[in-house]
């Protein structure tokens, strides 16, 4: 799933940067890296930014980035254990 | 002795600049770059030193231009460093810290923030963190001016006698030990929600943010406009009229013999009057109070949530929402916002703001000249002329994405904290800026008038008045005299409008002079800076576009009203 699929409210690890090399290296500057614990602030407009939670802090998120930003949500961690 | 200030961006460093250096500060651009430098003094234990203010960067690894001069200054200039961190966010700060404390030099650290950092559930071991970096650390609340003796004694302490360089490695994986080192010292103490924070949800979300959004912009558009026009009928007009212009007619008269030389100083447009009338009386209290209002929104945090509720906008124009903040800017004064568009780098993406800024975002000192030109009438005048020109611009900025297509700027934004903005910082801030509007703006505006008024009284204006007739008569509809609000308004925005003020004109040509003056150029000042950072030619096709649309728009207007005149008449 993507940052853009995520429902408010919702929390996941990122898993994948999908992005390009400078999108990555700001990202990750900001702290959002893989393996990190995200929660959705909110998404402004269909087409609009993201904003996530990150270690207490908000980043906004263009939504062209964000579609590229892919995480697991906990529910679905759960369950690949299980189905494993 | 030189000491840099370094940390990431935001995080209180020109606060803690100012509360050790005080007002001596020199800015300047770096060598070769466009990044501003900001430079100050302090006396440290007798000892004189030099602070400078290195760009805020996130590391010091990725090659931007505030990295290498960061570098550099490391390389060559610094013999100790102040390394401001931001509490509220360690671990990324943390990851600058390393790659800084690798370098070798003296290193004393100011943990700022400290005061938010606990009203968000964060409790530091800031004396673990100082172990654990091998430099001295101090917690501070610069804003409130807590812990800057701290600093200075252990600057005093470390940095002059090269004390503090710490021995330990960090990397090669910074932001691992970054993430090592703040799980260690960090702690998060359950807590309720701050109202801030709380707040913050409403902003962020679609619909509640973008009515709050509108109400916000309202609302301060309602105060620079009230604010303004009670200072001005309050306070300044009575003012200058019952004190300076008595004395000043009075002066004049007993000095000088009735004639030309006499009207030229307070005749129709005596320049010692005007001089003084228009900027004291029509335009400075606006100025003020804008001031006052933006000071207020760039130190709340919010003109970031502006941006990414605007981002929708600008995206359809292929830029991003962060461009909110030069326009916001740009309703000042166009110079600051050229410059601030530098943060964005890329070039394309300046000058397309740069241009929709020259076009149709009115400074704030034309903006007064409006509210006392219209205002009178109706307040209804200035919103149809402020959207008439929105629309203008979003039409043009649709154009000149056709004219380059380039992949999508991404937008990677860190929202700071929202804040109460402290009476001090803004009272600071607008002092700055009055002082730079009265250097930019009075010795111009006093030019301009006393030319003006010698061309007035040796007939000159007249004969201009009746070379530009076909234009300004014809064309525009409005009176021979009006012409002089074009040969002023080339030197300052706001002179395009106030010649308008006592010639009577009808509510047709109210707005259609209104329409000419907003789209017609920018004053010469920013004419400057355009061709300083675009180059003479990008300078020049801003001065005849805007020309050009401003006769334009100003004639349709013009033959439009007639034509309704005509028809309903």
């Amino acid at each position: 799933m993507v940052l853009t699929e995520m429902k408010q409210g919702e929390e996941g690890l990122v898993y994948k940067l999908a992005g390009g090399r400078e999108m990555t290296r700001r990202l990750e500057a900001l702290g959002l890296r893989t393996g990190k614990k995200v929660k959705k602030v909110s998404s402004l407009f269909e087409r609009g930014p993201v904003v996530l939670e990150l270690n207490g802090r908000l980043i906004a998120i263009g939504h062209g980035q964000a579609r590229r930003i892919y995480v697991k949500m906990e529910a679905e961690a759960d369950e690949n254990i299980i189905d494993g | 002795m030189k000491i840099l200030l370094m940390g990431n961006p935001n995080v209180g460093k020109s606060v803690i600049f100012s509360a050790l250096t005080g007002l001596n500060v020199m800015s300047a651009n770096y060598p070769g770059t466009t990044v501003a430098l900001s430079r100050g003094k302090t006396v440290i234990d007798g000892q004189e030193i030099e602070l400078i203010d290195v760009p805020g960067t996130y590391g010091l690894d990725s090659g931007n231009p505030a990295e290498r001069i960061a570098n550099e200054l490391l390389a060559k200039h610094g013999s100790g460093v102040l390394l401001v961190l931001d509490a509220t966010n360690l671990e990324r700060n943390l990851y600058l810290a390393f790659q800084v404390l690798e370098k070798g030099l003296p290193v004393v650290v100011a943990l700022n923030l400290m005061d938010i950092a606990k009203k968000r559930g964060l409790v530091i071991d800031w004396r673990g963190l100082s172990e654990k970096l091998g430099v001295p650390v101090i917690p501070t609340e610069a804003i409130k001016g807590k812990g800057i003796a701290e600093l200075k004694t252990a600057l005093g302490e470390q940095v002059l006698t090269n004390e503090c360089v710490s021995s330990r490695k960090f990397g090669p994986v910074y932001w691992e030990k970054a993430e090592e080192i703040a799980q260690e010292v960090l702690r998060f103490e359950k807590r309720d929600l701050t109202w801030e924070e709380r707040l913050d949800y409403w902003l962020l979300k679609p619909g509640s943010g973008s009515l709050i959004a509108f109400f916000v912009l309202l609302l301060t558009f309602g105060i620079v406009v009230g604010l303004g026009m009670g200072m001005r009928k309050l306070i300044l007009r009575p003012f200058f009229f019952t004190f300076i212009e008595p004395v000043l007619r009075w002066g004049v008269t007993s000095l000088i013999p009735a004639g030309v030389l006499r009207n030229i100083f307070i005749g129709e447009y005596g320049f010692l009057i005007k001089s003084i009338e228009w900027p004291l009386t029509l335009v400075f209290p606006y100025v003020l109070s804008f001031y006052v209002l933006l000071g207020l929104l760039e130190d709340s945090g919010y003109l970031p949530r502006l941006a990414i509720l605007t981002d929708l906008v600008f995206r359809r124009l292929g830029l991003q929402g962060t461009n909110i903040i030069p326009f916001m800017l740009g309703y000042g004064c166009a110079i600051p916002a050229i410059l601030s568009t530098r943060a964005v780098g890329e070039k394309r993406e300046r000058l397309v703001v740069a241009t929709l800024l020259a076009i149709g975002v009115p400074c704030i000192s034309q903006t007064g000249a409006f509210i006392s030109l219209l205002g009178e009438h109706s307040l209804l005048l200035i919103f149809a002329l402020y959207g008439l020109a929105l629309i203008t611009m979003y039409l043009i900025g649709l154009l000149l994405k056709r004219f380059s297509t380039r992949p999508e700027i991404p937008l990677i934004l860190e929202l700071p904290p929202l804040l109460i903005p402290q009476a001090k910082v803004i009272a600071q801030r607008t002092w700055v800026r009055l002082r730079h509007f009265a250097q930019d703006a009075l010795f111009p505006l006093t030019t301009a008038v006393a030319f003006t008024a010698i061309l007035y009284e040796t007939g000159g204006l007249a004969y201009l008045g009746h070379l530009l007739e076909p234009l300004v008569v014809r064309w525009l509809g409005l009176p021979a005299e009006a012409s002089v609000a074009l040969i002023m308004g080339i030197v300052r925005r706001e002179l395009a409008v106030l010649p308008l003020i006592d010639l009577n004109l009808s509510l047709t040509q109210l707005f259609v002079g209104s329409v000419l003056a907003l789209f017609y150029m920018p004053c010469i000042a920013v004419f400057g800076v355009f061709a300083s950072e675009f180059g003479m030619g990008m300078a020049l096709m801003i001065g005849l576009v805007t020309t050009g649309l401003a006769f334009l728009m100003g004639g349709f207007f013009n033959h439009l009203f007639q034509l309704l005149i005509w028809f309903w008449g």
